[in-house]
C-alpha cells in the first residue's frame, strides 16, 4: 500500500478509537446519572445530562468526520480505477421521481437514497444509489413500518429504442406495481414468453406486447435468468424511457465503512471493488455494451430510417 | 319458482357462452393484428436493405435481383408468401454482409456501417413480429381445440391459423455465391 494510504487508514483508526471513546464516556454519564437519580443528588443528575448530550455530539460529529473520510478519499479512488465520467457524491442518490415516474414500484412515504454514483462500466453509461422505500403509518398507539425496498437501484443506457414501458419482476419482488388489470390505468397486459423457466422465474408486463418480445429476445432472456440466479434476490428489471432500472434489493448499504471492527486497509478495498463490481457485472451480463442501431445517431448523418 | 330458477341458468349459460365466443373473436383479433405487426416490419426491412443497396450500388448486382424478386410478393400475400419474402431478404442481407468482406472501402464506409446495423435492427423487429404472431397463434389455436372454447369456436366456424415458420434455408449454413 502506498503513503497516502497508510496515513488514510492512520487517521480512520484515530477517529474510531475517539468515537469509540466517546461511546465509553455516553456510558459513564449514564451510570452516573443514575446514581446522581438514586442519591438525590440533583446537581449531579444535571452535569451528567450535559455531559451525554455534548458528548452525544461529539460521537455523531466524529462518525460523520469518519464516514465523509472513508467515502471521499478511500471509496472514491476505488470507484476512480473502476469507472470512467466519475460522478460520486455520498450524501446524495437517484431522485425518488426518477423511480416513481417509471411506475414500476410502490414508494411509500418515506424516500431516502445515498451513494449516488454515475459514470460509465465498460462503455455503458449508468447510475446507481443505495435506495430505501419505506412505508410508515401510525394508528396513534403504535406505528408500523413496512420496507418496500432496500438495496441498491441502477439505471443504464440500454442499447434498443423503445416508446412503451415493460416491467420484468421476480415473483419474490413483493412490492413492485403489478400495472395494468381491468381497473389499471396503466395499458398494461402481462405476457407469458416462450421460455417456461423464464415464466417460472418472472412475471412480464408490457405496454406494448411488440415491444416486449423486441427487447426481450431469447438470449436476453437467458441473462436475465442467468442475473437473477447470480445475485440470488429477486429482482426488478424495468425498461422505461430507453433505460434499464434493475433493483437489487439486497438489503445492503453499499460503501459504508463499519465501526465495529479496525479498518484493515485490504479487507475494506477489497468489499468497496466487491460492491462497485455490481455495476460492472449487470452490463457485461446483460450484454449491454453490444452496438445496436441507433435511430438518433442514424439521423445525424442525414439517413432517413 | 322452478321456472324462475331454470330461466336464471339458462340466462347464466347463455352469458357463459357469449363470454367463450367473445374470447375465441378476440384471440382471433389478436392474430390478426399480430400478422398485420409482420407486415409492418417486412416493409421496414425492405426499405432498410434497399437503401443499403443504393450505397452498395455497382457491387452487389445479385442481392439487388434477390430482393426485386420480393416485389412481385408484397401484395395480399399469404403467409407462406410472407415467410418466402422474409427468407428472400434475409439472403439479401447474408450476401450483403459477405460482399462487403471484399470490398474494404465499402466495409468501412460509415453510411454503410450505420445501415447494416439498421437491418440488423429490422431483423430484430422481424423477429418480434414472428414470436408474438406465433404466441397468439397458439393462443387461439389452443382455444379452438380446448373445450369448453372449442363448443364457441366451432360455432363461430373458426378455423386454425398457421404459424410462422422459419425458412428451412435459413437453418442452412450461409452458401457462398461468388
Amino acid at each position: 500500500m502506498d503513503d497516502t494510504s497508510n496515513i488514510l487508514f492512520a487517521r480512520l483508526r484515530c477517529l474510531r478509537r475517539r468515537i469509540l471513546l466517546g461511546w465509553g464516556l455516553l456510558a459513564v454519564f449514564v451510570i452516573c446519572a443514575v446514581l446522581s437519580v438514586t442519591s438525590g443528588f440533583a446537581v449531579g443528575l444535571v452535569l451528567c445530562m450535559l455531559g451525554f448530550a455534548g458528548d452525544l455530539f461529539f460521537i455523531m460529529r466524529s462518525q460523520k468526520a469518519y464516514r465523509r473520510l472513508f467515502k471521499e478519499r478511500l471509496v472514491r479512488s476505488e470507484l476512480e480505477k473502476q469507472f470512467g465520467d466519475l460522478r460520486y457524491l455520498p450524501e446524495a442518490g437517484i431522485p425518488a421521481s426518477s423511480i416513481e415516474q417509471t411506475g414500476m414500484m410502490r414508494m411509500g412515504n418515506r424516500y431516502h437514497a445515498e451513494d449516488y454514483l454515475s459514470g460509465t462500466a465498460g462503455g455503458v453509461p449508468f447510475e446507481q444509489s443505495d435506495v430505501c422505500i419505506q412505508n410508515v403509518t401510525s394508528n396513534g398507539k403504535s406505528t408500523s413500518t413496512v420496507t418496500y425496498f432496500r438495496g441498491r437501484w441502477l439505471i443504464f443506457a440500454f442499447n434498443k429504442r423503445f416508446t412503451h414501458n415493460l416491467l420484468v419482476v421476480s415473483d419474490s419482488f413483493s412490492y413492485a406495481k403489478r400495472p395494468g388489470g381491468f381497473f389499471g390505468k396503466d395499458r398494461s397486459e402481462r405476457l407469458s414468453m416462450e421460455s417456461e423457466a423464464f415464466n417460472d422465474a418472472f412475471k412480464v408486463y408490457a405496454q406494448d406486447a411488440h415491444e416486449a418480445y423486441y427487447i426481450l429476445t431469447p438470449p436476453l432472456m437467458e441473462r436475465l435468468l442467468a442475473l437473477n440466479a447470480r445475485l440470488g434476490c429477486g429482482m426488478l428489471f424495468g425498461f422505461c424511457g430507453n433505460r434499464l432500472h434493475v433493483a437489487v434489493p439486497n438489503g445492503g448499504d453499499a460503501f459504508e465503512p463499519s465501526l465495529l471492527s479496525q479498518p484493515k486497509p485490504e479487507a475494506a478495498l477489497e468489499k468497496i471493488r466487491r460492491e462497485a463490481e455490481l455495476v460492472r457485472v449487470i452490463a457485461e451480463m446483460l450484454a449491454l455494451d453490444r452496438r445496436l442501431f441507433d435511430t438518433e445517431g442514424a439521423e445525424r448523418k442525414g439517413l432517413d430510417l | 319458482m322452478i321456472w324462475i330458477i331454470l330461466g336464471a341458468a339458462v340466462v347464466l349459460l347463455l352469458v357463459w357462452f357469449v363470454v367463450l365466443y367473445n374470447g375465441v373473436r378476440r384471440a382471433a383479433l389478436k392474430v390478426d393484428e399480430a400478422e398485420a405487426g409482420i407486415d409492418a416490419a417486412l416493409a421496414k426491412r425492405y426499405d432498410a436493405l434497399t437503401k443499403l443497396l443504393d450505397i452498395t450500388r455497382g457491387y452487389a448486382s445479385h442481392e439487388r435481383e434477390t430482393l426485386e424478386r420480393v416485389v412481385e410478393l408484397r401484395g395480399g400475400m399469404t403467409m407462406a408468401e410472407k415467410e418466402e419474402a422474409g427468407a428472400r431478404m434475409d439472403e439479401t442481407a447474408r450476401g450483403l454482409t459477405l460482399m462487403a468482406e471484399s470490398y474494404p472501402e465499402l466495409k468501412s464506409s460509415e453510411n454503410f456501417k450505420t445501415l447494416q446495423l439498421a437491418v440488423m435492427d429490422t431483423e430484430e423487429h422481424l423477429q418480434a413480429a414472428r414470436r408474438l404472431y406465433n404466441g397468439n397463434v397458439a393462443a387461439y389455436n389452443e382455444r379452438l381445440v380446448t373445450f369448453p372454447s372449442s363448443l364457441a369456436a366451432a360455432f363461430a366456424k373458426a378455423k386454425p391459423r398457421p404459424f410462422f415458420r422459419a425458412d428451412a434455408e435459413q437453418r442452412d449454413d450461409v452458401k457462398m455465391r461468388f
